[in-house]
């Protein structure tokens, strides 16, 4: 058995070492209370952040998704304009290969009536020729004529009277039978230059007529290359506007590439938001549970107090019973 | 605070909380051996009351104390972890609507770039339209 003093060290040593884990735990317990608020805290601002990103981010996938379902409806247009376009070039090719062949036959039709209207020259060109050839024919049967009527007249006009008083008349039959022929040939060359201005008449006529339609090939032919001319330049326009069409539709596909890949992004941004929303759902749901177990360590603490100071003054009680009882044996 | 500072800041917080339970089961594994030391060397009834009347309830207290102060640890490390988790999904999520962002100038760009085309070709497409009726009338007169 231990003597008083033995136990009086030993009883001194239970009584200083007794509140180093009751001032260990209050400790520990405000610790873990100001770790619990401190955690508590955290959840509130990041909930609340988490909150305010979720709506931006709802904002941006739907925003997201207008701007990829409007290069959906831009791409389908531009295709279809392109499609509109291919019809129009079609078409103004088809106009240009008519008047490709419109001015190809107004040209042959042009070289025929040039050619015919050379050919009615040169006609009418005989035909005077030959009318003047039958003038003058007739001048000279004219002349002739003329002249044979005079010899006719001189001829009748030499009576002479014989020694018996007897008129004797000349015989005339030769003089009056040049004047027949004469006439007949003057007759002859009346109607020859007649006939001859007949026919330069009809060849003037040609002439004109020839010349006419060499003009109406030659506006039918100003028309066809001003057709052609016009289909040129509407088959250049349509061909730039077919270009404009298919780089409307190319930068509409790449619209629709970028918005898709905002989308991706959007979605991407959705999903790691609502994973950081559930992982906090879950926080807060170990938040709460752990909550009275903060409020049982401070009801431990408490209870380690309670027990603490009473152990402690059965302790004092003790040595104080003992340094009695020592000093006693002492006397 | 920033989301750092707050991250830092708790991390602190818990690391104290843990060498708080360190230097705790420490001082409780040692005023367990200081009773059962002094247990060993006074045996008497007085003690014995002593002993079983106030140190094994404060022993069971601070044991008890021990045992939730770590499952507590356990769940705080977890909700940490959480928010840690939670902090790299929103850093994920600002990163992505930064990218989703990016593609703004670009998309309005090629829209615009689209409408204008396409309006310059339809435009281009109606000369050409009127030019070709124009000429096709012309042929049509022909005969």
């Amino acid at each position: 058995m231990l003597d008083p003093r033995g136990l009086i060290i030993l009883m001194e040593d239970l009584d200083h070492e007794i509140r180093r884990p009751y001032n260990q735990i209050v400790s520990l317990q405000a610790s873990e209370a100001k770790a619990h608020l401190a955690l508590r805290s955290t959840f509130e601002n990041l909930a609340a952040v988490i909150a305010g990103l979720s709506g931006d981010v709802a904002l941006l996938v739907q925003e997201a998704r207008v701007g990829v379902d409007r290069g959906n409806r831009d791409i389908a247009r531009s295709d279809e304009a392109v499609n509109g376009f291919r019809r129009g070039l079609d078409f103004s090719r088809g106009v240009l290969a008519r008047a490709v062949g419109a001015v190809s036959q107004c040209t042959v039709e042009l070289n025929a009536a040039r050619a015919e209207r050379n050919h009615a020259e040169v006609a009418y060109d005989a035909a005077q020729g030959q009318y003047r050839a039958a003038q003058t024919a007739y001048d000279r049967a004219s002349d002739a004529l003329r002249r044979a009527e005079a010899a006719l007249s001189s001829c009748r006009a030499q009576i002479r009277t014989d020694s018996e008083g007897n008129r004797i008349y000349p015989n005339c039959s030769w003089e009056a039978g040049a004047v027949s022929r004469a006439s007949g040939e003057c007759a002859a060359a009346r109607n020859a230059c007649d006939a001859a201005f007949a026919r330069m008449q009809l060849a003037q006529d040609r002439l004109v007529q020839a010349r006419a339609h060499e003009q109406r090939c030659l506006n039918r032919l100003e028309v066809a290359e001003q057709a052609r001319g016009e289909a040129v330049q509407s088959e250049q326009i349509a061909l730039g506007g077919l270009r404009e069409g298919e780089q409307a539709a190319t930068a509409a596909r790449k619209a629709h590439h970028l918005a898709s890949s905002r989308l991706s992004h959007a979605r991407m941004a959705d999903e790691a938001i609502e994973t950081a929303r559930v992982g906090m759902a879950a926080a807060i749901a170990d938040i709460d549970a752990v909550k009275p177990m903060v409020s049982d360590l401070k009801a431990l603490c408490e209870k380690a107090g309670d027990i603490l100071r009473a152990a402690q003054r059965g302790l004092v009680e003790r040595i104080e019973i003992l340094r009695a009882f020592d000093r006693g044996a002492g006397l | 605070m920033s989301f750092g500072d707050q991250a830092a800041y708790l991390l602190t917080l818990l690391k104290h909380a843990e060498d708080e339970r360190a230097a705790t089961g420490f001082s409780v594994t040692r005023w367990l051996e200081t009773t059962e030391e002094s247990r060993q060397k006074w045996r008497d009834r007085a003690a014995q009351s002593l002993f079983h009347g106030r140190f094994d309830p404060y022993e069971d207290v601070l044991k008890e104390h021990l045992g939730i102060a770590d499952a507590l640890a356990t769940s705080n490390r977890t909700v940490a972890g959480r928010c840690q988790a939670a902090t790299l999904e929103m850093d994920q999520t600002i990163r992505q609507m930064s990218a989703a962002k990016d593609f703004d100038a670009g998309i309005d760009d090629a829209f615009s770039l689209a409408e204008r085309h396409l309006s310059q070709g339809q435009q281009e497409a109606r000369r050409a339209q009127a030019l070709a009726n124009v000429a096709n009338m012309r042929l049509a007169n022909l005969g």
